[in-house]
């Protein structure tokens, strides 16, 4: 899921942490973000970089590619 | 279950249905089972392995009877009734108000997976581990959807299509109709079903602050024995970056640090406005996937249960005239934005109130006025002029009194 075309995926994300609660799926504007069963699926080639699914994952699952997002959070 | 592995009507090479439900939580179990009731062939298909698994819920609800309006109540779907509820100011005042049998706990694997049952006892073909993702669509209007099962892709036709997909809905959006929701429309939420040395109650406890969750709650709801679920929800727009499982470290660490966590649990409440359009040619939204929940408490079991319900009969008699087109459609949501979409948008604006304009300060406050006000209340003073009388806010009394006087639809916390 993460072979990125030109420029790398704008986030990762941290399996061990995510609990496939499908918050970042509901407010992903491109459906770049997806729940196939309970895999979390990316299609970065959708993603347009809102930012929008890292406000709202519970568990800091979603890492951006380059900087911080997250307060706190190591 | 009924047809769950190869259905007969892909054996047949023939996918043809009068109604296609495409999740199966309550909204979309109770649609279903409204449908096939109806005489109509119904296809319930469900993208989960297992339906009701994972959770992803604190499992409150309305009352035995309540429930019981729209399908009889099996037992084993009910944890404890619930006996009041208590609530923490950010200080740690607490408000305490016994309310005997004003709700249940539910087990919610064995109720989502009840109703699922009880559609398919009426003929309903539900499918598991059938995810759509698509619609067919002619001349405008939906006719059927396409799914993925196995790896494989395969299209149903029918005359009507109910979404009931839940928070990540994507059938609405596919249909046009505007369902999408912006971050600050949603609570996150994350939660721990525990083992406490905390013995449980029969009592909601719920917590304010914005410390404890910005822009949002924590809950602790007892499910029996020294089981609880602790979880909060925080607004995305308020937590200013800090996730939601920051919040919920600091809350089990003052609710019972030695708790033994069973499972996590996490997932998106809704706090949103009501949607302008929930209906089109052939398709309707019912549930979370309609914007639906109660926006003050993120609750949406019952809601769902009554919009399933509503959109299930409309598109029973719908169908049963030949005619699925919006206008047919529309009586379930004019009929729902009469109600509970009424009521939801005033919960929403006590809830604007609550956890975006008012501080700690203010909060404290209303803390001092609910004893006052409810004790007043039971010696028989008007709502209004009580309301008043007491330190609320201006505006909170007013968001606040037709909740509180019982005008609003009948439930208050979920
Ligand atoms: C942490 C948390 C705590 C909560 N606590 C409470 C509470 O205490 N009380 C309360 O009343 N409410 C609570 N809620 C809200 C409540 O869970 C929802 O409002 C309720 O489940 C909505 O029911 P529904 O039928 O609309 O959707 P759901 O129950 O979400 O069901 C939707 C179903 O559709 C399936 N689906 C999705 N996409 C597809 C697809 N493409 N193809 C096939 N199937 C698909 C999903 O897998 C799911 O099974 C809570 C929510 C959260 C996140
Ligand atoms: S950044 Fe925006 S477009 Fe990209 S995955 Fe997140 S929500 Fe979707
Ligand atoms: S919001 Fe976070 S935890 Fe939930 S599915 Fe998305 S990445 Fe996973």
């Amino acid at each position: 899921m993460t072979q990125s075309i030109g420029a790398r995926p704008f986030l990762r994300i941290d399996r061990e942490k995510c609990l496939s609660c499908a918050a970042c799926a509901a407010v992903c504007p491109p459906e770049a973000l997806l729940l196939a069963g309970l895999d979390l699926v990316f299609e970065e080639e959708a993603c347009t970089g809102c930012a929008e699914c890292f406000r709202v994952c519970p568990t800091a699952a979603l890492l951006p590619a380059s900087g911080r997002f997250y307060r706190e959070v190591a | 279950m009924h047809a769950t592995e190869e259905g007969n009507s892909m054996a047949n090479g023939e996918h043809v249905y009068d109604a296609i439900v495409v999740g199966a939580g309550p909204a979309g179990s109770i649609a279903a089972l409204r449908l096939a009731e109806a005489g109509h062939r119904v296809l319930l298909a469900e993208k989960r392995p297992r339906i009701g698994h994972p959770v992803r819920c604190a499992e409150a609800t309305g009352t035995r009877g309540e429930i019981a309006r729209f399908v009889p109540v099996n037992d084993s779907w009910i944890a404890l009734s619930i006996e009041g509820a208590r609530f923490v100011s950010p200080r740690g005042t607490v408000f305490e108000k016994a309310a005997p049998g004003i709700g249940v706990m539910l087990d919610r694997e064995r109720f989502d997976r009840g109703l699922a049952e009880e559609a398919a006892r009426a003929e309903t073909e539900v499918r598991t581990a059938c995810q759509a993702v698509g619609l067919l669509k002619r001349n405008g209007s939906v006719r059927g959807v396409r799914f993925r099962e196995n790896g494989r892709d395969w299209e149903a036709e029918a005359r009507v299509v109910i979404g009931a997909d839940g928070i990540e809905s994507l059938v609405g959006r596919w249909a046009g109709l505007e369902s999408g929701w912006r971050s600050d429309e949603l609570f996150s939420c994350i939660e721990a079903r525990l083992r406490s040395r905390r013995a449980c109650d029969r009592t909601l406890e719920f917590h304010f602050g914005s410390s404890v969750a910005p822009g949002g709650y924590a809950w602790a709801f007892p499910r029996g024995g020294n089981e609880w679920n602790v979880g909060l929800g925080v607004d995305p727009s308020r937590a200013e970056r800090v996730p939601a499982s920051v919040f919920l470290n600091r809350f089990l660490a003052r609710f019972d640090p030695e708790a033994e966590i069973v499972e996590t649990i996490a997932g998106a409440a809704c706090r949103s406005r009501s949607l302008e359009r929930i209906v089109g040619d052939g398709i309707a939204l019912a549930g979370d996937a309609a914007h639906q929940g109660n926006p003050l408490t993120g609750g949406g079991i019952m809601n769902a249960l009554e919009a399933g319900d509503l959109a299930g009969r409309v598109a029973a008699e719908a169908l049963a005239r030949g005619e699925v087109t919006r206008e047919a459609l529309s009586r379930y949501e004019d009929e729902w934005k009469r109600t509970v979409g009424t009521s939801n948008d005033r919960f929403l604006a006590l809830a604007d109130l609550l956890f975006r304009k008012y501080g700690d300060k203010d909060l404290e406050k209303i803390w001092e006025g609910m004893e006052k006000f409810f004790r007043a209340r039971a010696g028989g003073g008007k709502v209004a002029s009580l309301a008043a009388a007491l330190s609320f806010p201006g505006d909170f009394v007013r968001a606040a009194i037709p909740i509180l006087a019982g005008f609003s639809h009948r439930r208050i916390l979920f």
